[in-house]
């Protein structure tokens, strides 16, 4: 009955603020699990937080599916399920992670709120293509190449080489 | 009136015979460094030519000195905002080719190589690079040739002369050159003072040598831009612009500085000369022409009581205005008006000042026989330098000013000429002087002080009193205690 009466209750709060809160998540708290996977709170061990490494575009972190090391974490809970997650978060013995946190382990807690918040997540939209950072990137650079060559474009060239290059073949005019 | 001392200098160009051993003494002193090979603080240039860093006179290009707008005198390289706006892409700098990419030689070679049927030579190798490399200019590197197609026809005075003037000047057997020593002018308005977005450039009070401080240089090169004189410097190790100073060390210490002391034909005078600070500005201002006039005209007379009480108000010690009393260049430049700046038209006020040079008569008239008094000297029209090209050099384009000193320049000449050779008469020698408008006293005071005076009457050094100017700043003693230690800034702790 008190599991029924809690499954509902934390059933109901995610269901306000985020989206879904299937199983095991139930004894996470997905809030606390955002502020962990973001950095705003510190994992106790002192392990890097997710975000540095990875993106959640389904829920709008990290620009465009993009950040940069891993691999983008919206479908995870999809994709493996509850054990799944909760197999990788034990240990986090992928070869780049294990030097993070085999010394800095996530504590039980922490896994939980983490199991939580990507159980909430796992409905978003992965569909992001890069293609708008692609776009934007391409507008920086356009824009910024186009002020180098504006400011630039006065500049002294050279003075001797044109002189002489002018007088002896008769070419190279000095701007 | 708001007096001032200024260490200045003239150079008498009728006596270099350019050697560039006053080059040579200076790179030896300042700039054998690595990152300052490319440095000359003092070079000798032929002229025609176009100079180092190559056609610097064309401010066109390089955008140096001032320039009048309306009632307002404004750096060419732009305002203080637009200095800003360029702070990291200054448009106006030489590039290395127009200095000369320094080079050296791998003498090893010499002595290293194995054995062969050829003899052993040195290749040239970049002192950037330290690869093999073609030489192609160097500064000084049309040296003594002033009919150069290249060099010579493109200097930027030569260039506004008429064409048939053109090809006078460089007909063959009429071909003529000088050599023009260039330092820092260490100007009264100088351009990189007021360019420097750093604040690191100042005129010492005392003596006005222009300086870079190395502690607040951040090698923003504005400076190197703004002097019409390209007299700064980047020096690529150090990371600090650095500039031609005076050898102030050497001069507290009471000696000349390098160039001056080592220079072989005793061509450069050096005194300290007294001037009215207040009239900065106006002078700047003056139209191209009257600007010789101008700064002469700031120039004060240490034997006027007035000026002596002025300069005492305005906390220019006595000593110093004695020294101005005994100043080669007080005569040179006020009292005989021989001496004149270069390029005025620059408009930094600069305060090294050049006696013109009085080319060699021609000897091809009248099949090889010289006529000297009658016609050359007399008829400044035929020197063989255009009188347009030395007022574009020495006087803003006035061509009044640089034939009033050459009738000075000739009138010492001939009675010189009258006293020691005999073969001139003496009313051909007072009509030289009348035309001259000199007495014949000054016409031989000007002689003494140009051919027969030693080392102490030509380099008058000012008393520099650091005692009193360290003072201002911090305890003299504390100063003498610490002195030698080198640089002393504290930590730079940032929290």
């Amino acid at each position: 009955m008190t599991r029924r009466a809690m499954h509902c209750f934390t059933l109901l709060a995610a269901g306000l603020l985020l989206f879904s809160a299937p199983a095991l998540a139930q004894s996470g708290d997905p809030l606390r699990g955002e502020a962990l996977f973001v950095g705003t709170i510190s994992f106790s061990n002192g392990g890097a937080p997710c975000l540095a490494c990875h993106a959640i575009a389904g829920h709008e972190l990290g620009y465009a599916s993009g950040a940069s090391y891993g691999p983008d974490l919206t479908a995870l809970f999809a994709d493996y399920g509850e054990e799944g997650v909760v197999g990788v978060l034990e240990d986090l013995s992928f070869e780049s992670m294990n030097a993070i946190y085999s010394e800095r382990p996530l504590t039980e807690a922490e896994q939980a709120d983490l199991v939580a918040f990507f159980s909430s997540v796992s409905q978003g939209e992965t569909a992001h293509t890069g293609l708008a950072l692609a776009l934007h990137t391409a507008m920086a650079t356009v824009f910024f190449l186009v002020l180098i060559g504006l400011l630039g474009w006065r500049r002294l060239q050279g003075v001797r080489k044109p002189l002489v290059e002018r007088t002896r073949y008769g070419k190279g005019e000095i701007a | 009136m708001n007096i001032r001392a200024q260490v200045s200098s003239v150079f008498h160009l009728d006596k270099c015979i350019g050697c560039h051993t006053c080059s040579i003494a200076c790179k030896n002193l300042w700039t054998d460094r690595k990152g300052a090979e490319y440095m000359w603080w003092n070079n000798v240039e032929t002229k025609p030519g176009t100079g180092y860093p190559t056609k610097w006179e064309d401010q066109e290009r390089y955008n140096g000195g001032w320039e009048r707008s309306g009632s307002q005198l404004n750096l060419k390289l732009g305002g203080r905002a637009s200095l800003i706006g360029k702070i990291f892409h200054n448009p106006s700098l030489p590039t290395m080719d127009d200095y000369y990419e320094p080079f050296t030689y791998r003498y090893s070679d010499l002595t290293s190589a194995p054995a062969g049927d050829d003899q052993p030579t040195a290749r040239p190798v970049s002192m950037v690079s330290g690869k093999p490399m073609k030489i192609e200019a160097g500064p000084n590197w049309d040296d003594d040739l002033s009919g150069s197609n290249i060099y010579a026809a493109n200097d930027p005075g030569v260039v506004q002369l008429s064409v048939e003037e053109q090809q006078q000047l460089f007909a063959i057997e009429k071909m003529v050159f000088f050599h023009l020593p260039r330092i820092c002018n260490h100007c009264l308005n100088a351009g990189c003072v007021a360019s420097c977005p750093s604040g690191a450039i100042y005129k010492r009070g005392e003596d006005g040598i222009v300086l870079i401080n190395q502690d607040k240089c951040r090698g923003w090169r504005m400076c190197v831009s703004a002097c019409p004189y390209k007299k700064t410097y980047y020096g690529w190790s150090s990371g600090k612009s650095e500039k031609c100073i005076l050898c102030y060390p050497r001069q507290e210490a009471g000696e000349a500085p390098g160039c001056f002391h080592s220079c072989v034909g005793r061509i450069r005078f050096l005194g300290v000369l007294l001037y009215d600070a207040d009239r900065i500005e106006s002078a700047a201002m003056q139209g191209d022409k009257e600007l010789v006039a101008a700064q002469r005209e700031m120039i004060l007379d240490p034997f006027d009581p007035q000026v002596i009480a002025e300069a005492k108000r305005s906390g220019v010690p006595e000593e110093v205005v004695k020294a101005a009393q005994k100043s080669p260049v007080y005569k040179f430049v006020k009292e005989w008006g021989l001496a004149l700046p270069l390029h005025p038209e620059f408009r930094t006020l600069p305060m090294l000042f050049y006696v013109p040079p009085l080319l060699p008569v021609l000897s091809m008239d009248n099949l090889g026989k010289q006529k000297l008094a009658d016609d050359f000297f007399t008829t400044l029209e035929r020197a063989r330098l255009p009188m347009q090209y030395l007022a574009g050099l020495f006087a803003g384009g006035n061509e009044e000013e640089v034939k009033a000193v050459y009738r000075k320049l000739i009138a010492v000449r001939l009675q010189r000429r009258h006293l020691s050779v005999g073969d001139l008469s003496a009313e051909e020698a007072a009509k030289a002087c009348a035309a001259a408008e000199l007495n014949s006293e000054t016409v031989d005071a000007i002689y003494r002080m140009t051919a027969l005076t030693r080392i102490k009457e030509r380099i008058v050094i000012p008393p520099m009193l650091r005692e009193q100017a360290i003072e201002a700043g911090m305890d003299p003693e504390q100063y003498k205690q610490e002195m030698g230690f080198g640089s002393r800034l504290p930590p730079k702790r940032r929290w």
